[in-house]
This record gives C-alpha cells, structure tokens and sequence, in this order.
C-alpha cells in the first residue's frame, strides 16, 4: 500500500470522530444502564432464576431475543438482553459508515480527488473501514469495561462484547462486498440493511420453533446465541464472524483493485425518457422518489407483522399452561389480558420503526435543500408551503398504509394460526391504528425542524433516539411516570386491556396540529437555504 | 421589468449585498457579473424571493418577490448554478417534473432542446457529469415560454459546443422578447449575448450600463513601431504613453484615437495596431481595483 494511505485514514478518521464518539458513548450506556436495571429488579439469584424458567419456556420472548442461557449473574441476563439490538444497531450504523466512505465518495466525484493523491484504487475500502473498525472497537471495549465491572467476569464480558462486534463487523464485510456490487449509495445501504433486517427475521423465526433452531446458525444473532457467554463460552462461535468477515472483506479489497473506480457489477439501468403523465406535482415528484423505499418499508412490515401473529399465537398457548409465567407477565405489562399486552407491546415496537420511515421521508426536505434542490422547485409555479405539505402528505399516507398493512396482517396471522375467530383482525388494526397520533407528534416535531429550523436537522433523530430509550428501557429501569410521560407513546391508551380514552388522542393531534402550524409560520419568514 | 435600489443582504456578520442597485428592461439582456463572493447568486435568490432583503426596494415584473413569489414564478424560469438533482431519477423524468411545475412547458420544445444540447434523457442522474447536470436544468426552464428568465453561470460545466448553443437560445430569447438576466463569468458570453452590464464587486455594483456605452468610454490600446521620436502624451485624450526602442504603447479614448494616428503616420510609422476595448479589460479593471468610495 501507497505512503498516503496513513494520510487518507487520519482525513477519514476526522471526519467521523464526533459521530463515533457518540455512538460509543450511547451504546456503553445502554449496556451500563441495563445491567444496573438488572441488578435492581432482580437482586437475588432466586428471581433471576424464577424470570428466567418462566422465560425459557416462551418461545414468543426467545424468539427475539433468543434463549437465555445464564440467568444467574447480571452479565448473563443483560448479554441476553442486549445482544440482537446491541448487534443489530451498530451493524447499521456501519454499515452506513462505510458505504459512506466507499460508494458515496465515488458516485459524488471525491474519490477521484482522493485517489489522484498517490493512492491506489484498493486504499478506498481500507481507509472507508477504518471509522467503523475504530467505532466497533471503540464501543466493544468501553462496554466490555463497563460490564466486566457490573458482572465481575473478565473473559465473559469480553466474549459478549466479541460477538456483538463480530456481528456488526460481519455486516460491515458485507456492505463492502455490495459496494462493489450497486452502482448507487442507497442500493449498496438498502441492500445491506436489508440483509441485516432479514437475518434478524430469520433468528427471529429460527428462535421461535424447535424444527426451525438450525437455522439460525446463517445468522450472526444465532451465531453470538451460540457462543453461550457467561454460560462456559463457546470460542468457536466468537471468533467465527471475525474469520468470515476478514474473508469477505478480502474479497471486496481485491474487488475494489480490480474494478473501475465508480463502477459496479450491476450497471445502472437506462431511465425512461420522458416522465409518467402523473409526474407534475412536489407530491407526485415526492412519491417518485421515494416509493422503492417505501414499498420495502411496507413489504418488510408486513412480513414483520405476519411473524408476530404467529409468535403471539405461541406465547398465549403457552400461557394457558404456565401459571408461573401469567405471573411474571403480569409483573411486566400489569394487565390481565396476556395476549392482547404481548401483541400491543410488538405493534409499539413496530410504530416505533414506522416512525423511523416517517421522520426519515421528511428530512428529506433538507436533504434537498442542502443540496440546492429545493430553489429549483420553487422556482416554478410552487409555494414554499405547498412544496413542504407535499412531504407530510406522502409521509402521513406512508405511516397510515404501513401500519394498517402490519396491524391487519398481524391479525390477520394470529387469527388464522390460533383459529379463535375473526375478531383478531380488527383488534389488532385498531391497536396498529391508535399509535398514529404519538408518530404524529414525532412527524410534527421532524417537520418543524425542516421548515423552521434545518439547521438543527439532528434533532428529530436525537428526539426519536430519546423515545425509543425511554419506551423500551423504561419499565426495566423503574423510571418515574413524569418521565415516561415524556414520550408520546406514552399516551396511547393501552386499548383493549383498558378503556378506549380519545382525551389523549385528540391532545396528541393537537400537539402536532399546533406545531405543524408553528413550522408553517416560521418557513414564511426564512431564507431559503438557511 | 427587474428593479433592485439601495439592497442589503447580511448573512449574520457577513454584507452579502452591500447597497446593490441593478435595473433590467424589458427585453433585455443583462448581463450580470463579478468575481466569487460578490453576491450574484444572492441577488437572484432574492428575486426568486427565497431570501428577504434586509433593506432596500426589490420589485420583479412590477411586484415585491417576497411577498408574492408563486404569482411571479408562473412568469419565470431559473437555472441555478449548481444544479443538483434527485437520484433514482432519469434525465428526462426530471425534466418533465420541473417544466410541468413551471409555466408555458411544451414538449416539443424540450425534445428539440434534448436534440440541440445532445442531451440523453434515459440516463439516471446519479450517472450524469456536471455539465449534464447543468443541461437537465437548461433544457426544464428553456422549454418554458416564460416572460423572464434568470440564469446563475448557466454554461459552467458545458462544452464551447454546448456554450454556443445556449447563447443560440439567449439570442432566440431576445428576438422574441423576452427578459434575461444572465449572471456569468464568461465575459466573451456576456459580450456575445448580452446588451447590458451590471458589473458587481462585494455586494454593490460598481459599473452599469450598454456594453457599448462602456466600451466608448474605455481605452483603445494604440501599438506602433516609430523610427524617429515621437511625443503622444501631449494630444488631448491620450490617458499613457510609453516608448520602448522603436515600439510606442498608449492608451487612447475612442475620440482621440483619430488624431493619435494621424500623428503616428506623420512621424513614419511601418506598424500599426489599434486595439478596441474588451469586455475583459473592464472586467479585470474592475477586478483589481478596490470599489469606489462613496
């Protein structure tokens, strides 16, 4: 390799820093704060033990977090915790990362800026690995620190944090490989992203049914379950994704050598010369734009919703012949109504990604207005208001099919694989239905950024971060109610184990009718760009 | 047709537009230029009303931009000068989305354009250089038949071929009655297709008026070889002179071109060059100098 390569890493390097210092500061928190939580909810061996049995034998809860195998120390129970999410994130985070470096820097004309500097065409993907390398080893030993301390096991720790970074680090491996394959920034991250999402699924089912376990040996979820940390660890399931990812990175290494800069083994497709006849609004122009990644959203979704169906089928059979568990699950969700808490509690979780594609479709506005986009559109017969209503309206219809689509096949699935009847269906839509005013707030509060305030573009992602912390660490942490009430997930009435109240709807509405109103009037007063 | 009096624009600490006046006829074709930073693009944001002038009056087509942007976008066509466009999409869906946007779009018009620039439509965007970038742009507002037309260095990125195609279309614009206002660095475009000048330098505009008018008022360059001696400095008009060996060099004001040369001939000159003003020589002039003191 060049001389100039140390060079290009430490530009690289710089880049990044803040960001990786924050993804490594909030991720060793998270893994901080769950084992403290641990370590209060259940102080003796004999809960943890009891939580445990009572876990074991639901495959519902195993399923996506996999079996448990130690519940007798903190380090156990929170490596069973955290290890798909822990996995999942920083897979992602990468996986943007690198893309980033690579095909981002050569479908914008940089690389060639770069590479001119006495660099060979192979430095691109080493230099573009370096920020998740360090972001991976970063937050593994920060949180293998921080573990080791709550969980007083060395190696253990460290065998934890080891899959968690093999796990993400096999994802960055592969989104160097489809690098070379996608000739565009969003196909080589969508179809990394997507193959993430699909081995999540795959754990997922894998875990859920005894004839289906094999399965998850593809998988790095299955792979880091199999290591069995702080339960006499398996080595051969740790070091696996690190000897598998060092192939696969070799491979897209010797790919990016033998390549054309810019180039992809899928050539980009020929376009259509002239645009659809339905081409001539911001919100026509909106949906062009967005609608591949909308319909994956929605398909992924919908499969989402499918698994889940059949997982709260499982989870109630085995209810009815577990006193021991109808016991916990009433420590954890205070209500009577086992199956209705344990699908109510999934469609959050799925708001909360329904959320995501929301405040992503919107930021889109800034995204174009960075770019100089947005001066272009207004430049024609289009007003600054009407140009920004057209990405609340393709965003809001968004949100409303996909979490109708999920809701009703979640339904759908249970009531099919449980056979107790229609009514599921409707039930379940409803419940799916009843989050849209909390992902209206999150909307609202996305949109105002983008029509008030760009320049604070992060802030919705800070605010969506925030939600989800308190939403799913919330009752593990024992948070006080003021604190929980700072989400607006928080207010869905918990229909229909309690009374359907439409108070906290319509307040929610407001809230976001309110603020849109506010993003409205401070979008007349701005410069555009600002 | 395009008024702005006394404009300031400040961007924090920063006097984008410091007092900028710049009048467009209708019909015109302005030429609008300065060197980077000098507050080009500002100007036609703030026609575009995208930016609110702090002070000072601004008035498009007899109205205030700010006030009333949607009503005057339907009467005008912009082309930004770093055009960035939407991946995923092809060329020609891009066009048709912004020209369907506009006002006045025919597609016959855009698929003579599409053949005129040598343009591929079927390719996506993500793929595009610059210059087709720049062409996308181009093709949407030309295929426009609007009242005014605002270009931001329309032809940065574009082939000398592809340059002289667009001044081709500048001049169409002009037959047929149209207003321009072309902000460029080109000078050889500007003076090619445009008949008036606003030359702006740190946000005030520091020379205004017919390119001729300009031109009149600048120096010839008057180049000849003498044997015997010979003083210029003397004859009215004559703004320098300089005598190296044989080669005498002065500049001259259009009306004293005449009698330097006849004083040259006299005195027995074997060569003589005379050198009408360019746009450029202003252009640098204006460049070098700090702006006028008011």
């Amino acid at each position: 390799m060049s001389s100039a390569l140390p060079q290009l890493i430490s530009f690289v390097l710089r880049r990044d820093r803040l960001r990786i210092l924050a993804w490594t500061l909030a991720l060793s928190a998270l893994v901080a704060l769950t084992a403290s939580a641990w370590n209060s909810l259940y102080p003796t061996l004999q809960s943890r033990e009891q939580f445990a049995a009572a876990l074991n034998s639901t495959p519902a809860v195993t399923a996506v977090l996999g079996p448990l195998h130690d519940p007798t120390t903190v380090g156990g129970l929170t490596a069973w915790r955290l290890s798909s999410i822990l996995t999942l994130v920083l897979g992602i985070v990468s996986i943007f990362l690198v893309v980033r470096h690579t095909r981002g820097e050569e479908s914008t004309g940089r690389a060639e800026l770069l590479l001119s500097g006495g660099l060979n065409r192979r430095s691109l993907p080493v230099a573009a690995l370096v920020p998740s390398l360090t972001m991976l080893v970063g937050c593994g030993l920060v949180s293998w620190v921080v573990l080791a301390a709550f969980s007083q096991s060395l190696v253990s720790s460290f065998a934890f944090m080891a899959t968690v970074v093999g796990g993400a680090l096999f994802f960055t491996a592969l989104a160097l490989l489809a690098v070379g394959i996608f000739p565009t920034t969003r196909g080589a991250s969508g179809a990394s992203t997507l193959v993430a999402g699909l081995m999540f699924l795959i754990f997922v089912v894998s875990s859920a049914d005894v004839h289906l376990t094999w399965l998850d040996r593809v998988t790095p979820f299955g792979w880091a379950s199999r290591a069995e940390v702080f339960a006499g660890e398996q080595w051969w399931w740790v070091v696996l994704p690190f000897a598998l990812s060092g192939l696969i990175i070799v491979v897209a290494i010797t790919m990016a050598g033998l390549r054309d800069v810019g180039s992809a083994l899928v050539r980009p497709r020929q376009g259509r010369s002239a645009a659809s006849r339905r081409l001539t609004s911001p919100l026509t122009l909106a949906w062009r734009v967005d609608r591949s990644l909308i319909v994956v959203w929605l398909c992924a979704m919908t499969a989402l919703g499918v698994v889940v169906g059949i997982l709260t089928t499982s989870a109630s059979r085995l209810l009815e012949s577990s006193t021991q568990l109808q016991e916990l699950v009433l420590k954890l969700e205070s209500s009577d109504n086992f199956t209705d808490a344990y699908a109510a509690a999934l469609i959050g979780f799925l708001s909360l990604a329904t959320t995501a594609l929301t405040i992503s479709l919107l930021l889109r506005t800034t995204q174009d207005e960075l770019a100089g986009r947005l001066e272009l559109i207004l430049s024609a017969d289009v007003s600054r208001g009407r140009l920004l209503s057209a990405r609340v309206i393709l965003a809001g219809v968004a949100a409303l099919v996909i979490q109708s689509a999920y809701g009703a096949a979640l339904g759908l699935s249970y009531a099919v694989s449980s056979t107790t009847g229609w009514d599921p269906v409707v039930r379940y839509l409803g419940v799916a239905l009843l989050n849209i005013p909390a992902i209206a707030v999150m909307a609202a509060i996305t949109f105002f950024v983008t029509a008030a305030l760009p320049r604070i573009s992060w802030l919705p992602w800070a605010a969506f971060g925030y939600v989800v912390a308190v939403g799913e660490l919330g009752p593990l942490l024992n948070l006080p109610t003021w604190a929980e009430a700072t989400t607006p997930f928080w207010f869905i009435p918990r229909w229909p184990i309690e009374d359907l109240s439409v108070e906290p709807l319509f307040g929610l509405l407001a809230i976001a009718a309110v603020v849109c109103l506010l993003g409205f009037a401070g979008l007349r007063r701005r410069n555009i760009p600002a | 047709m395009i008024d702005l009096d006394n404009v300031v624009k400040t961007f924090g600490s920063v006097r984008a537009l410091d007092g900028l006046t710049l009048h467009v006829d209708e019909g015109g074709i302005h030429g609008f230029l300065g060197p980077n930073g000098a507050g080009k693009t500002t100007t036609l944001r703030i026609l575009l009303g995208l930016l609110k002038p702090n002070s000072g009056t601004v008035t498009l087509m007899g109205t205030n931009p700010w006030r009333n942007p949607a009503e005057l976008h339907r009467r005008l066509a912009y082309v930004p000068g770093e055009v960035s466009l939407w991946p995923g999409l092809s060329g020609g869906e891009t066009i048709d989305a912004l020209g369907r946007m506009r006002w006045g779009y025919s597609t016959q018009k855009r698929d003579e354009l599409i053949t005129k620039f040598d343009f591929n439509p079927r390719t996506k965007v993500a793929s595009y250089s610059k210059g087709n970038r720049q062409k996308v742009a181009l093709i949407a507002a030309l295929a426009c038949d609007v009242d005014v037309y605002l270009f931001d260095e329309p032809t940065d990125g574009l082939d000398p071929l592809m340059a002289e195609a667009f001044r081709d279309c500048v001049r169409d614009l002009h037959a047929a009655g149209r207003t321009v206002l072309l902000s460029s660095h080109v000078l050889a475009e500007v003076d090619a297709v445009c008949d008036h000048v606003t030359i702006i330098r740190a946000g005030r505009a520091v020379e205004a008026g017919s390119i001729a008018d300009m031109k009149q008022v600048a120096l010839h360059t008057v180049v000849a070889t003498v044997e015997g001696t010979i003083s210029l400095a003397d004859i009215p008009g004559v703004h320098s002179s300089s005598i190296e060996g044989t080669t005498v060099t002065a500049s001259v004001e259009t009306s004293a071109v005449p009698h330097v040369v006849s004083a040259l001939v006299a005195a027995g000159t074997t060569s003589l060059d005379v050198h009408p003003p360019s746009l450029e020589e202003l252009f640098l002039g204006y460049y070098d100098k700090k702006p006028a003191t008011p």
